[in-house]
């Protein structure tokens, strides 16, 4: 006779399982984001990803059919190429975080508008908000596995470029680095990990993996590896944490993830605020 | 309460859900995956499936549809 416990790892064991591999390159990306001071650009780029999705319903699509996957990511490529145009090295009346924060409230709206016309569009914009982490299957954690191994190494062979265009672009235009060009593609591979990743987990819960891990590392560490090592670290542990609340007290998944990280965040804050007090 | 659904299936072999179609469909997915059971779409409205523009397709199409699902579980 099955235990409780016995039912409970067979359905959170692979959301376990992709809380382990997925987190690294979000962690690697969300450390680009804080150090461009473009915190919001990922959930900009998660609600885009979620137009698009909402433009393939629209056309009579489902949520899972592979044509709603492929709209999804070209929509969300015009709003990587549109953040990476949008960024500029010269002082600007208007900064690029307020056009991310516009972007992300007219997409949003937008989702809200498009779903208005679609049969059973509220559920839908719930499932786009909060994602479906808890019924990832093995088969969606291996796609996506392949995805991230291919993007992670993409991003680790042009590491150095990244990090320069990152944290000085003034010295990268000086050296004669094409900024736009490698923006683009930093934001176009981001674009895919988004796309790939809101579907099984939402925007919030994506945008919480992304920035909070990233943000511990940065208030934790100097040195890339080191906040890449901690990011990780706070990743899984917030899952865990979050995996065992939903299943102990019967809470949404994702959502529960999402406030174990601010839990872990928070206490972060108070270890560093002591620490150097 | 995904786990008691998925204890108190086993225990009472329950092989078919219904979901509505505009529910979360992936969720019943995981449920019939650890319970062996079919999941199937039980439209409350003529018009919501096709081929069930009238109540009596509707219903005519919801008890085909069960008697499909517990038919294939022998």
């Amino acid at each position: 006779m099955t235990t409780d416990w016995q039912v409970a790892w067979e359905v959170m064991k692979w959301p376990f399982v992709a809380s382990l591999l997925f987190p690294p390159l979000l962690v690697y990306l969300g450390l680009h984001v804080v150090k461009r001071e473009v915190i919001f650009v990922d959930l900009a780029l998660a609600q885009v990803a979620t137009l698009g999705t909402c433009v393939a319903l629209l056309m009579g699509y489902h949520f899972d059919d592979r044509p709603t996957f492929w709209i999804s990511l070209a929509v969300t490529f015009l709003g990587a190429a549109f953040f990476s145009w949008s960024r500029s090295t010269k002082k600007t009346p208007v900064p690029q975080e307020a056009i991310i924060g516009i972007t992300f409230v007219v997409a949003a709206a937008g989702v809200i508008l498009l779903l208005s016309r679609v049969a059973g569009g509220k559920e839908e914009l719930e499932h786009l908000l909060t994602g479906d982490i808890l019924n990832v299957t093995k088969g969606e954690v291996g796609q996506r596995l392949l995805v991230f191994v291919a993007l992670g190494a993409f991003y680790g062979a042009f590491h150095r470029r990244f990090v320069l265009i990152s944290s000085d672009p003034e010295r990268a235009f000086a050296e004669r680095v094409s900024v736009r060009l490698w923006d683009f593609l930093f934001y176009a591979a981001f674009a895919l990990v988004v796309v790939s990743f809101v579907r099984l987990a939402g925007v919030l819960l994506t945008f919480a993996y992304l920035i909070v891990p990233a943000v511990c590392g940065t208030m934790l560490a100097q040195d890339w590896m080191k906040r890449l090592v901690i990011g990780w670290v706070v990743a899984v542990s917030a899952s865990v944490l979050g995996l065992w609340a939903s299943y102990s007290m019967d809470l949404p998944t994702g959502a529960a993830i999402v406030v174990a990280a601010g839990v872990l965040l928070a206490i972060v804050g108070v270890f560093t605020a002591v620490r150097s007090g | 309460h995904l786990a008691q659904v998925i204890g108190k299936m086993k225990a009472n072999n329950v092989k078919v859900i219904l979901v509505q179609p505009f529910q979360n469909r992936r969720t019943a997915e995981t449920v019939a995956r650890q319970t062996g059971a079919t999941v199937i779409d039980a439209p409350q409205q003529p018009g919501a499936a096709r081929n069930a523009g009238s109540y009596f397709d509707n219903m005519d199409n919801l008890v085909r549809s069960i008697a499909v699902a517990l038919g294939a579980q022998k």
